[in-house]
């Protein structure tokens, strides 16, 4: 049974701390008893995350900070995110269509369209110049 | 720490790229830097083996697609073989597979450049 439990973590805004971050997920969701894919998805959904807070938010500005917050609630393993970058709601970013896109080539883009296949519930909430972005995955019933 | 590593190896006509560890945005220069070189010498049959890959993110991914048709256009290819099934899931969700190839272990990638050259 998976235990619940609260972490955090806070990071420069440098795309070098990312990995610190999926560290820090990786093990909570493992602790919490996702297998391996699973957690894999999660891990990379607030990496993506992060990473387009750091280069969109935060304009790659290394001296401000987002703030990672992991609670467990039942079955939920719910990730926070917060920062004071630009603001910017993923739940209403227009998505790629695959097709079009592979056929084009395209390179970069799929951030957003990760983080939404790959977790099972967003939000975005704005305040005071504040963003916080909440991240839901569900463990999958046995 | 996950640090990434990517090295070449040849093989025939391939030039196989190992990979290993997270490649992420802030790594992902790095195999941009390798797969460049293998084209400015004209090493355009590409494996790259994902067997040790921890981590990919999608700027890992954009290295690949920002490649694919410079390669194809010089005649080669960038194959990809020995995919955890973790990291494949990523590729499959954005239908990776329908624009590249992917194989269970990098003899059938080499065989395939083979079959292809002949």
């Amino acid at each position: 049974m998976a235990e619940e439990f609260k972490a955090e973590l806070t990071i420069q805004s440098s795309i070098d701390q990312l990995e610190k971050v999926r560290d820090f997920v990786s093990e909570a969701a493992q602790a919490f008893g996702f297998e391996e894919c699973e957690g894999y998805k999660i891990v990379m959904a607030v990496d993506e995350a992060c990473s387009n807070i750091i280069r969109h938010g935060y304009n790659k500005k290394p001296d401000q900070k987002l703030h990672i917050v992991i609670q467990t609630d039942g079955n939920r393993f719910t990730v926070i995110v917060n920062d004071s970058g630009k603001s910017y709601d993923i739940c209403n970013h227009p998505l790629p269509d695959m097709e079009t896109y592979l056929a084009a080539k395209r390179s970069g883009g799929l951030g957003i369209k990760l983080i939404r296949s790959l977790v099972d519930e967003i939000q975005y909430e704005h305040s005071n110049g504040e963003n916080k972005l909440v991240l839901t995955k569900r463990l999958p019933s046995r | 720490m996950a640090s990434f590593n990517a090295s070449i190896r040849e093989s025939g006509t391939a030039s196989i790229i190992d990979i290993s560890g997270d490649l992420d945005a802030h790594t992902s220069i790095q195999l941009e830097q390798v797969i460049q070189s293998l084209i400015d010498k004209g090493r355009t049959n590409i494996i790259v083996n994902f067997s040790k890959l921890n981590y990919i993110s999608s700027a890992g991914l954009g290295v690949f697609m920002s490649f694919i048709d410079e390669v194809r256009s010089k005649g080669g290819d960038i194959k990809f073989a020995s995919m955890p099934d973790k990291i494949f899931q990523i590729f499959d969700l954005l239908g990776f597979p329908l624009l590249y190839e992917i194989y269970d272990d990098e003899k059938k990638a080499i065989d395939k450049f083979q079959t292809t050259a002949s």
